[in-house]
């Protein structure tokens, strides 16, 4: 059904904006070896671009060579130009000349060679690569009478340093988080995981930003075949702008009309790490500290990273209770309003003569109260998130004595509930992943069961579940394992079996090499054989 | 396009097919947890009491001040010439809707019970708000009365009711019965029903004997107050009202039917014919073994029991394994003394198989029950009941003899 919405849709976004080819880069043409051609030719690209910054120098004694060097001030690491540029462009390049002297036509070579003291130093040939490079914050150096322009990498701006990430906070682990900047994120990911097989593949998204997003997987055990889809996936995208994995993630993902999410998205580099180690794709994207995982499985947020830090016994209980306030935070409204106005034969006597006598006197019928009281609850949510922190606590008091007393004791609403949406509200933050999920589910149960009871409830239920079966994220069954059901892989879903024990990889994803560890890993005190020798 | 469709269609006949549907709201709700029924003065009228829960006087304990206990319920009283009519034309004094499926309690008074009880329950067998795990109570007397009735620790009298019937177990002395049973009872050919009994102790009685000072006012103001008891079991003839067992007649009954929780036995000490000691029940199960020989059929009733030295109000240690046997016959001996009580009562006066002896014999011999079965009604209080208790004694509690005596 969604699809064929989906086709009209799409035809219809084609038919109304302009069909025209955008035009094409008119930089695409090779540098000149005119060094005035050149200058020109830049500096009417970064017309009224007031952070470029154009030096004009000349190098070499014998023969004086003109020669500039372009970059934008504010992206590059200002000690670097200097001293590793720009001083042996002219101290040193003259220094060697007089040494030995160097014909004007193997100046570059030399530059490249010996004199730029600057890690990765790359050529280019075309307009268009000079200017790519200027705005990614490297420096150029462009020479009269060559038609190539030597670009030394020397990207450094202010950035925030690594910190807690506030989304995913842990009592034991590790407390770094991903930052907005490409490279400290590659790194943190290569701090985790020292090994040659940890691919990063980066490609430029987003014609107008021209973004970095690099794909990063761990060859040998992620599945091929997964890496060359979200390759492709990625290509395709043809967009002017991606400023955050957000942009990413509504363009790759499976299911572009389901409430659930198919690919999933963490801040933590030990999260991505796991993630890599499991065989999943990560795609880390310059400018948001969020990267993205592929394959999302429905079950990987009830899994928290504590969960593998702490001893198995505790991490099995909490794994449960995610579950419980799970399944509190989406039903407990709609079972409430199924049994209060539908079916009050199921209620045990005590409970329904107290819950009767909350609704006694209450105006509205309990769907309403219901639907009111979540809209409410949202309300509350969002302004506490988007206000200064000072006033969003002003808010949360006026919020709390609003709703859960006054609301009451003037009979507006019944107190049972005010317990029941606060529970949902409650249970709704233990999985912070897909809270919004359970919004959407809670809000459809709530109105199947203000309509046709428990019957509308498992309607609901019915209806989902299978939409949830039906869903794949990169071609993996989004509620396996439960649904394929594959008995290894719940070792670590339905508990969390020692590490000892964990010895094959999820098999849905890590198909490729499922063995993680050896077996029989299991600590054990020395047997009392070896005791009696000793 | 032909998968979307067989889609619609599949959800759209889900919406058709909620079944019964009915959205109400429980502020919207006269909650019936009694019911009563009586003969109507009027020539062949029913007379429907019910007990309908006030929501509002619960919620707020004591808010109005202590003015003794506010009452929980409303007792509401229409005639019809059906049941069901009765209950329609209590709509016109309740501005709610009835609804039974919270009712605990089902009232029959003594009068309609006799006349036969068939024709009332079809209704509660019929109708399926009504659920037939609901106690079925006979009373002695008006069953508007025991509607009407307080209770000193409930708000909601059926409640209390419901209580009464369900801790029943400490003493054995009373049945428990649902309307589920009653009317399995009632559909079963071979076996008669029975339902507890319950009746109305006037305050006044048991107050009067206590002590001569008037109570304060409120009580005179509400004239006497009124206070329910579960006393015995009432025994049918098919569907009609043959007679009442009392309270040790009817742990006859319940050791018959292997029904017995708990209970004291009372013997008196084999050492001194004026004391008595009492004897707790521990557990206690019956076998009916039926047989039939040169087409005699007798019945033997195994009961196994077994009980703990309780309480002793002589002066002498009852511990020893003399006075222990002794406790044991004498145990045996009251078993089997309510056991023939009941079993007198119902063979030779009422002639009604409470006991489901001839399911029992219908199950081991099916081929010779159809030829009992036309003539059961009479042949039943012709069969020989043998009655053989096993009864032991385990404990004696936490000391043996009592404080200043001596071990013999």
């Amino acid at each position: 059904m969604f699809h064929k919405t989906g086709q009209i849709l799409s035809r219809l976004i084609k038919q109304w904006s302009p069909n025209k080819p955008r035009p094409a880069a008119d930089q695409n043409e090779p540098l000149s070896s005119s060094i005035q051609v050149n200058l020109n030719k830049i500096s009417s690209v970064f017309a009224n671009a007031s952070d470029l910054v154009i030096r004009q120098l000349q190098i070499g004694t014998r023969e004086q060579t003109e020669a500039f060097v372009v970059y934008l001030d504010g992206l590059v690491e200002k000690t670097i130009v200097n001293d590793n540029i720009l001083e042996p462009l002219t101290l040193e390049l003259r220094q060697a000349q007089a040494n030995g002297g160097v014909s004007r036509k193997r100046v570059l070579a030399l530059i490249k060679k010996q004199v730029l003291s600057v890690g990765q130093v790359k050529e280019a040939t075309t307009v268009q690569a000079v200017i790519d490079a200027v705005l990614s914050g490297e420096t150029v150096i462009v020479i009269d009478g060559s038609a190539v322009a030597l670009v030394a990498n020397t990207r450094g701006w202010e950035t925030r340093g690594v910190q807690e990430p506030p989304t995913e906070s842990v009592v034991r682990g590790p407390r770094e988080g991903f930052t907005e900047t490409l490279r400290t994120n590659t790194a943190l990911l290569r701090r985790k995981i020292k090994n040659i097989n940890l691919k990063l593949e980066t490609m430029k998204i987003g014609k107008q930003t021209k973004t970095d997003v690099c794909i990063a997987y761990l060859k040998g055990i992620v599945n091929d075949k997964l890496v060359e889809e979200v390759k492709r996936r990625l290509a395709e995208i043809d967009t002017d702008s991606i400023l955050e994995s957000g942009y990413i993630e509504q363009f790759i993902e499976d299911a572009p009309y389901s409430f659930l999410p198919t690919v999933g998205n963490t801040e933590k580099p030990d999260i991505a790490a796991a993630k890599l180690l499991e065989g999943r794709i990560v795609i880390l994207t310059d400018g948001t500290p969020f990267a993205l995982t592929v394959p999302y499985l429905f079950m990987e947020a009830f899994q928290s990273s504590e969960d593998y830090y702490s001893r198995p016994f505790y991490s099995t209980i909490v794994r449960w209770i995610r579950f419980t306030a799970f399944f509190l935070s989406v039903f407990s409204p709609a079972i409430y309003v199924a049994l209060t106005t539908f079916h009050p034969e199921m209620l045990p006597p005590a409970l329904l003569i107290s819950m009767a006598a909350a609704r006694e006197g209450t105006p509205f019928p309990a769907i309403v109260e219901a639907l009111g009281m979540g809209v409410i609850y949202e309300i509350l949510r969002e302004a506490g998130i988007r206000l200064p922190k000072p006033i969003g606590q002003a808010v949360s008091i006026v919020g709390a004595l609003v709703i859960g007393e006054s609301a009451v004791t003037a009979g507006l609403i019944g107190a049972p509930m005010v317990i029941v949406i606060s529970i949902t509200a409650i249970a709704s933050f233990v999985v912070p992943a897909i809270s919004d999920v359970t919004a959407v589910m809670r809000l459809i149960l709530t109105v199947m069961a203000g309509i046709f009871g428990q019957y509308g409830i498992m309607m609901a239920v019915a209806g989902i579940l299978t939409h949830m079966v039906s869903l794949r994220s990169l071609g993996v069954p989004y509620l396996s394992p439960l649904a394929p059901t594959n008995i290894p892989d719940l070792k670590d879903v339905l508990i969390r079996a020692p590490w000892w024990a964990m010895s094959t990889r999820p098999r849905v994803i890590g198909w490729h090499r499922p063995v993680r560890q050896k077996f029989h890993l299991k600590p054990e005190p020395p047997s009392d054989t070896n005791r009696d020798r000793t | 396009m032909k998968r979307q469709l067989i889609a619609i269609f599949i959800i759209s006949v889900l919406f058709a097919t909620s079944g019964c549907w009915n959205r109400r709201e429980l502020n919207t709700l006269a909650i019936i947890m009694a019911i009563g029924i009586d003969k109507a003065p009027e020539d062949g009228k029913i007379k429907l009491t019910t007990q309908v829960l006030k929501p509002d006087e619960i919620k707020a304990p004591a808010a109005t001040g202590g003015q003794g206990s506010p009452k929980g319920v409303w007792v509401l009283t229409s005639t019809g010439h059906t049941i069901f009519d009765a209950y329609r034309n209590a709509t016109m004094q309740s501005d709610r809707k009835l609804y039974n499926s919270q009712t605990k309690v089902i009232v029959i008074s003594e009068e309609m019970a006799r006349a036969g009880v068939r024709p009332i329950l079809d209704f509660f067998d019929r109708d399926h708000e009504l659920r037939r795990l609901s106690w079925l109570l006979i009373a002695k007397g008006e069953a508007k009365d025991i509607i009407e009735a307080e209770h000193e620790q409930e708000k909601i009298p059926a409640q209390a009711i419901e209580s009464l019937v369900t801790a029943s177990g400490a003493t054995s002395m009373a049945v428990t019965v649902n309307l589920h049973e009653f009317l399995k009872m009632l559909a079963n050919k071979a076996t008669d029903p029975f339902a507890s009994r319950i009746e109305i102790i006037a305050e006044e009685e048991t107050e009067k004997k206590a002590a001569k000072k008037p109570k304060p006012e409120e009580s005179q103001q509400n004239g006497p107050r009124k206070r329910m008891r579960l006393t015995g079991a009432a025994v049918f003839k098919d569907d009609k009202l043959a007679g009442w067992l009392n309270r040790p007649e009817t742990r006859g009954l319940n050791w018959i039917l292997g029904k017995v929780k708990s209970g004291i036995i009372i013997v008196k000490s084999p050492k001194d014919e004026n004391q008595y000691v009492a004897l707790e029940i521990i557990r206690a199960s019956s076998k009916i073994i039926p047989e039939i020989r040169d087409g005699q059929v007798t019945i033997t009733v195994e009961v196994e029991e077994e009980g703990n030295l309780g309480e002793q109000m002589s002066d002498v240690d009852l511990t020893t394994p003399e006075y222990f046997d002794s406790l044991e016959r004498r145990q045996a001996t009251v078993i089997k003394n309510e056991i023939a009580a009941v079993l007198r009562k119902a063979q030779k006066e009422w002639g009604t198989d409470i006991f489901g002896f001839g399911d029992a014999i219908h199950r081991k011999f099916p081929r010779e029950w159809k030829k009992l079965e036309k003539k059961w009604d009479t042949e039943f209080s012709q069969i020989e009941v043998k009655v053989k208790v096993i009864s032991t004694l385990k404990r004696f509690g936490l000391h043996t003899a009592p404080a200043g005596t001596k071990r013999e």
